[in-house]
């Protein structure tokens, strides 16, 4: 009976959120314009969170077209380790690629996991590189915004005669 | 290969050199300064502006074993003393030269600005700036030092930082090289057309500039892009880097070009020469393919990435074959604008019409202000207008060998359906009173394009023309005739070219609205946003009156 009350409950909660939701507008999804490249990208764009000096265990999925061979490697930045750096071979006729990597973290901050990949189908192969953002711990929320300046002031070569 | 660069477009530039000091300079008071004892006469400094230029390999690789001092050209030039203030300001000319005037026995110092500025007829300002220091714009400098009563020379480099295996110094030619992309495109604009009036431009690069989605402040720019206002260039050193990418900078570029001084009505998102997308996208992507080959003329488009940038991409805008051909296809729109604008006849390519037909084609009212949406058709549709008779039986071959076969700004009688047959019409006929039903798909059945991409390819969106015969309110309805259960239509009415009203609520299998329309021909969107691996065909209505 309890589990049927909660079931109700649940069922309850579902529709309204059906209701309150069935006539919402969306905003209108725009994407800039973007270089050429191979087509692939994160299934899931969300960051990896995890808590400083850990280790994560995190699966990472990718779009993909449904044929041709994608290379994949993944490379993490300074501050954290991943357990597999080796470049992965996907028939992308099979199921959608993924990889499953384990992420060792050190200090709190903002890290990053880049993807090199290329993907072979029709002719010569193309190319993208991308990458997923790792919070460790809560890192201040803002930018990295250095202090204001009116130009970034750059040294040259200089030769006076 | 044509591509000749006129004189014209070097003297625009060359003119602008040589400024005097105007309001900035200071009164010529006579005194004793560190360098000695100043006068009210001026000398005059003169130099080059080079930077290094890093080439690529023919992998696409960035080849740092062939680093060349290159000219910044069109640069601004200041003589400044050590407080900021500044003496005279000049241009550099197409060498990289420029000739400043000079006080006497002073400590002064160049700087060069990451900034292309033409006031007057032709006009632009465009301007390299940092994303992740509050867009400050990028300049280098020399050191203060002692002015004399004879001339001088000071010529000032910007280095690349390479260290043999790393950037191990600052970037300083970074800025300098995306400046020269731009100059690049430029030269090829003001052949076509010596009066340009450039809308500005802010070019945002930073070696901090990544290929993850974020807050561009921080460095995240998902991508070398042009989101509309700017243009975002990656430095991401041993992942992406595009600052020596003169397609990447040129495509963006090119962008810009179109949306600012022209037409697209490009959903923009992912591409690529071997994917199908949605005709507008298509069009826009292929006219920045080719823009660069042309701006370049190097012919080719070229991408470096990797670790050391030691790895790369390229492919012949002359004879690239994706197996992808049609209307829907980049790689087929590029490969017709090049083969029109380039010199060499080869295959079905007879055709040599230069970059400034293009241009106008891509200024004309006829285009901007055309009824149907921006695609290989409407564009070919609007430069036949100004072609000879031989002309266009080019053009028709071109677009054959394309499999590109339906003609008018409707691109009517259209026979290559890309594999999916729902694809055409690709402008179904609605009249007022009745309805027509529109099928979609989500790409799941074709091999080139996302798996499961709603978004922006070829069979995601169908579209509908409907005649508005008296101006009123008009009820725009979809509705989900067979297909997938909980799909989610929304509606976009087009008119010209501008959006007159989108419905995007989230109800299950329908969509509705009201809009006030004025006469003339409307384009309705049909666009699935839930769009799964099934096909799924809506009936789509418009009647007078308001629900």
């Amino acid at each position: 009976m309890k589990l049927l009350s909660r079931l109700v409950i649940a069922l309850t909660l579902f529709s309204s959120t059906l209701a309150l939701n069935a006539f919402a507008e969306k905003a209108k999804t725009t994407y800039q314009y973007q270089k050429p490249g191979a087509p692939i990208r994160l299934a899931e764009p969300n960051l990896i969170q995890m808590e400083p000096h850990s280790t994560k265990t995190v699966t990472i999925s990718f779009q993909t077209p449904s044929a041709g061979e994608l290379s994949i490697s993944a490379k993490p930045s300074l501050g954290i380790n991943i357990d597999d750096t080796n470049q992965h071979n996907f028939d992308l006729a099979t199921s959608p690629p993924s990889l499953t990597l384990q992420v060792d973290s050190q200090e709190e901050g903002l890290y990053n996991i880049m993807f090199q990949a290329s993907i072979s189908e029709n002719g010569p192969n193309m190319h993208r590189v991308f990458g997923i953002a790792v919070q460790v711990g809560n890192p201040p929320a803002t930018t990295k915004q250095k202090a204001s300046t009116p130009y970034v002031i750059m040294k040259a070569e200089e030769t006076i005669k | 290969m044509y591509l000749k660069i006129s004189g014209l477009a070097a003297l625009a530039l060359s003119l602008a050199c040589c400024g005097g000091g105007g309001g900035n300079s200071p009164p010529p008071v006579i005194t004793t300064t560190n360098c000695g004892t100043t006068s009210t006469e001026t000398t005059s400094i003169t130099g080059n502006i080079t930077y290094d230029f890093v080439p690529h390999h023919t992998s696409g690789a960035l080849d740092y074993g062939n680093i060349s001092a290159e000219p910044v050209r069109g640069a601004g030039v200041e003589l400044q003393y050590a407080n900021g203030n500044v003496f005279s300001s000049a241009t550099t000319d197409a060498f990289g030269r420029y000739t400043l005037q000079a006080p006497i026995n002073e400590e002064l110092r160049i700087i060069v600005k990451a900034e292309l500025r033409e006031t007057g007829t032709p006009s632009w300002q465009v301007r390299i700036t940092d994303n992740t220091q509050n867009n400050a714009p990028y300049l280098m400098q020399g050191s203060v030092s002692c002015t004399d009563e004879a001339p001088q020379s000071r010529s000032l480099h910007a280095s690349s930082g390479w260290t043999g295996s790393e950037y191990g110094n600052t970037r300083v030619a970074a800025p300098f090289a995306i400046l020269d992309s731009v100059y690049q495109s430029l030269q090829l604009l003001l052949e076509a057309d010596p009066s340009l009036s450039l809308p500005e431009l802010e070019l945002r690069w930073s070696t901090e500039n990544k290929a993850i989605n974020g807050n561009p402040a921080s460095g995240n720019i998902d991508t070398s892009s042009y989101d509309g206002i700017y243009i975002y260039i990656l430095g991401d050193e041993d992942n992406d880097t595009d600052e020596y990418d003169r397609s990447v900078v040129q495509h963006e570029f090119a962008h810009f070009i179109e949306h600012r001084l022209s037409r697209s009505d490009s959903i923009g998102g992912g591409h690529g020469p071997q994917t199908r997308t949605d005709m507008r996208v298509a069009f826009s992507e292929g006219l920045a393919n080719a823009f660069t080959a042309i701006a370049s003329a190097s012919g080719i488009y070229e991408d470096s990435y990797s670790s050391a940038q030691s790895d790369g991409f390229n492919y012949s805008l002359e004879n690239f074959n994706a197996n992808n051909f049609g209307w829907f296809s980049e790689n087929s729109v590029n490969l017709i604008l090049y083969d029109l604008v380039d010199s060499d006849d080869d295959d079905a390519d007879t055709i040599s019409l230069g970059f400034a037909p293009i241009y106008e084609t891509l200024r004309s009212p006829s285009y901007r202000d055309g009824e149907a949406l921006t695609s290989i058709y409407s564009f070919t549709n609007a430069l036949r207008s100004i072609l000879s008779v031989s002309e266009e039986i080019g053009l028709d071959d071109l677009m054959a060998s394309q499999q590109i076969f339906g003609r008018g700004a409707f691109g009517s009688d259209e026979t290559n359906d890309g594999g999916v047959s729902d694809s055409l019409p690709i402008y179904q006929s609605l009249a007022v009173g009745s309805s027509v039903t529109l099928c979609t798909a989500n790409g799941n059945n074709d091999s080139i394009n996302f798996r499961n991409d709603n978004y922006n390819g070829f069979d995601v969106r169908r579209f509908a023309s409907v005649e508005i015969n008296n101006s009123g309110d008009y009820t725009i309805e979809a509705e989900r005739a067979f297909g997938t259960l909980l799909s989610d239509p929304d509606l976009t009415v087009y008119q010209d070219g501008n959006e007159i009203a989108f419905f995007g609520s989230s109800a299950a299998d329908s969509e509705s609205g009201n809009a006030s329309l004025n006469t003339g021909l409307h384009i309705i969107e049909l666009h699935d946003f839930n769009a799964t691996t099934a096909r799924t065909c809506f009936n789509l209505s418009i009647n007078t009156g308001n629900n």
